[in-house]
């Protein structure tokens, strides 16, 4: 009787141990073989190089106190592709001082931003936000003024850098 | 069981059906040799899993495959592993499923009433070639697609049906953009259901009947489960211990972007299609058909027909000697056929200009170059084949691997400037800065400074433009470029962010399958033990 009872746990415990071992490997395989996909998939993609300053137009050219969107190209690298991409900026003269850059990206979610030259103001044609010349907030969801980009001047030549931003926050986030 | 355990099974039978599946009885007791089929299907699980994963990076267009594989390679964590991992389960696949039908036909496993196992046994093993060769021009690098060129032209000579059936497989009379799209929608869905769907009937056919056992009656036998589950599990942590370690340190080839006008690639068959590359050597041209098609179709016929063709029911090798003979004659055509085939030499190299001399303006149609990088500078170039076009392009004035360039009276610098090392300042810091900077050379030429001390002199040589001139292609640039970085001691192809490094992953793994390899041998022999 004892005997039996002794053998019989052996098979129980020779059972859980085979049923350990091939849980295990099973487990062992399916990581080494998964966790690369897994990885893969995963992983976000490296951010980009920030953009170069990319010449936009003459200063002399712009008008005062008068909004003008200008458009240029800009190297870009979306995923592996390379290409050269058309931004447009809104640019704002004012006096003497520096010209102010604004992307036309609203703050809100990411649609464009339009000069209503009627209204004077800048509107975003998604959820009605509204700026003001200087892109401060008049009305609308959007959470933040519009965003400026980095400018240079030289020789006369405004140059421009393009930056995304995270639309929807209250800070300002490059991507 | 639970009570939501037995919920669950009454209504979803899954411990039901599986403990049906691994309730066997393995004649004569388990193996692990009987491993080799299942070992099949794991490279074959590993197959569509990395498959999966690529279709989430690949882009089957001629402008952008190139670049999303090497995308997946180079700058995606462990797209590397994916890649690699892909790559060499297609060639193990192969390998082992030969192996497996080598094994079942030696063993006479094939005999009644098992024929339909075997038929579609040889099914796999066609499905499993066509996913090969469907697989490699998707990367649209050089290898794949001059293969598919190849390919083109074998089925075009068919007799009669030759022409449509290329343009159906082919998408046409030119290899390109449809190619690419129909070879894609056969790889990755046609090809792999009908793999699939013909293992199940395997499956099916192969359980119907049971294994066929050792050949001399035995007394002994063994469970499926747990007998041969364990073996099967220590021979998946072997198979997977190569493909790892064939991912981390044979890092999949890069043959260069895709190039229609490159003349001087020598296209070489992947490995199973080396015997007909070979034996083409052999044939006089109107005999092609006979080894592209004739030879292939007639093997295929033969070895379908096999269980009718050796009937008795002896299954011993050693009592069916003109059947082992068969089998040697045949099998050592085709290696000895697939060696010769895979030592192939480059044909020595023939230079397409003259004597260095004043150089004259190579021109074809000059397009003027459009704004931004160069297409050859956002490529990965193969250095292996820039290797070829150097010596071929390069060498008269740089001289063998760059190393001293020939004379150049006339100029400051009384020489053509070595290669290899480069001057530093064009090189840069990065990668980037690199392939910029040998870039414009190639691309727009140069005309070297003029030497002070003989004045009026003109440099006797000058660095000639390739690319605004189209004298050499983009692809072929980015291949040069590859190679004078390698020169220097830079990987063009350098994997910019792996996850883990490909040996750290390897030396890692090995530790994990190693524990299951010692455990699932310590189980084998309790189980043993217990008997
Ligand atoms: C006809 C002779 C000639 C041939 C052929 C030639 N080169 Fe040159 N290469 C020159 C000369 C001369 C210069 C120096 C130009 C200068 O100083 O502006 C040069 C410069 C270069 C440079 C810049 C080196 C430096 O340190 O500034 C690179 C890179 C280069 N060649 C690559 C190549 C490659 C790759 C090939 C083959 C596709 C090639 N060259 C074929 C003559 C040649």
């Amino acid at each position: 009787m004892a005997a039996q009872e002794r053998s019989d746990q052996a098979v129980v415990s020779r059972r859980g141990f085979v049923g350990w071992t091939l849980g295990l490997g099973a487990g062992v395989v399916a990581l080494v073989a998964g966790v690369p996909q897994i990885g893969a998939l995963l992983a976000t993609p490296r951010s980009a190089a920030p953009n170069e300053f990319v010449d936009v137009g003459k200063l002399a050219d712009l008008p005062d106190g008068e909004p003008v969107g200008l458009t240029f190209l800009a190297e870009s690298i979306d995923g592996y592709n390379a290409e050269q991409l058309p931004h447009t900026v809104w640019v704002v003269k004012t006096g003497t001082g520096d010209p102010i850059v604004f992307s036309p990206v609203c703050t809100h979610l990411g649609c464009q931003v339009f000069w209503d030259k009627g209204a004077r103001h800048f509107v975003c044609p998604c959820h009605n936000s509204v700026f003001t010349k200087d892109g401060a907030v008049v009305s609308g969801p959007a959470p933040r003024p519009l965003d400026t980009l980095p400018t240079k001047i030289k020789d006369g030549i405004l140059s421009v850098r393009w930056v995304d931003f995270t639309p929807g926050t209250t800070a300002k986030t490059p991507v | 069981m639970s009570r939501f355990g037995d919920w669950f099974e009454s209504r979803l039978p899954i411990g039901r059906t599986l403990r049906g599946m691994l309730d066997e009885e393995v004649p004569g007791g388990a193996k692990f040799v009987y491993a080799l089929g299942s070992a099949t299907l794991l490279t074959f699980l590993v197959l569509a899993v990395t498959g999966v994963v690529q279709l989430f990076f690949y882009a089957p267009t001629t402008a952008a495959a190139y670049a999303s594989v090497n995308y997946l390679r180079f700058q995606v964590p462990f797209g590397w592993l994916v890649h690699g991992l892909h790559y060499w389960a297609a060639t193990l696949m192969v390998v082992l499923a030969l192996l497996h039908l080598v094994q079942v036909f030696l063993w006479g496993a094939f005999k009644k009433p098992r024929e339909m196992t075997w038929i579609l046994g040889v099914l796999l093993l066609l499905g499993t070639l066509a996913a090969t060769y469907t697989g490699n021009p998707l990367a649209w690098d050089e290898k794949g697609y001059w293969a598919a060129r190849v390919g083109a032209g074998i089925i075009g000579s068919v007799p009669l049906v030759g022409g449509w059936l290329r343009d159906v497989v082919f998408g046409g009379t030119i290899v390109g953009q449809l190619t690419i799209t129909r070879f894609f929608g056969l790889h990755i869905a046609v090809i792999p259901l009908l793999i699939g769907s013909i293992i199940a009937l395997h499956l099916i056919t192969f359980r119907k009947e049971g294994a066929a056992g050792p050949i001399r009656p035995s007394t002994k036998t063994g469970a499926f489960y747990p007998d041969q589950v364990l073996r099967d599990l220590i021979v998946f942590a072997v198979v997977l211990v190569v493909l790892v370690g064939l991912s981390a340190f044979l890092l999949t080839p890069v043959t260069g972007p895709a190039d229609a006008l490159d003349a001087s690639y020598v296209g070489r068959p992947d490995w199973p299609f080396l015997f007909i590359f070979q034996l083409l050597k052999y044939l006089p041209g109107q005999l092609e058909v006979v080894g592209t098609i004739g030879v292939p179709v007639l093997g295929t016929l033969l070895l379908l027909l096999v269980p009718w063709l050796d009937r008795s029911p002896e299954r011993s090798p050693a009592k069916r000697p003109a059947v082992l003979a068969i089998f040697v004659v045949v099998s050592g055509a085709l290696v000895a056929l697939s060696i010769l085939g895979a030592q192939t030499s480059t044909p020595a190299a023939v230079a397409p200009v003259g004597p260095p001399g004043p150089t004259p303006e190579a021109s074809i149609v000059s397009t003027p170059p459009g704004p931004g990088p160069s297409l050859a500078s956002n490529q990965v170039g193969g250095a292996a084949h820039g290797q070829e076009l150097y010596v071929l392009y390069c060498q008269e004035c740089h001289g063998a691997r760059g190393v001293k360039g020939v004379e150049n009276p006339g100029s400051a610098d009384g020489e053509v400037p070595s290669l290899n090392p480069i001057d530093p300042a064009l090189a840069g810091k990065t990668r980037q800065t690199f392939v910029a900077g040998l870039d414009t050379f190639l691309q727009n030429g140069s005309v070297p400074s003029e030497s002070t001390s003989t004045p009026n002199a003109s440099p006797r040589l000058k660095m000639p433009s390739f690319g605004n001139t189209n004298a050499l292609t983009q692809p072929q640039i980015a291949d040069l470029e590859a190679y004078i970085m390698q020169l220097n001691g830079v990987d063009r192809a350098a994997i910019a962010r792996p996850g883990v490094v490909p040996k750290t992953y390897f030396w890692i793994s090995l530790v994990g399958l190693a524990i299951v390899v010692i455990s699932g041998s310590a189980a084998i022999v309790s189980v043993e033990r217990g008997r």
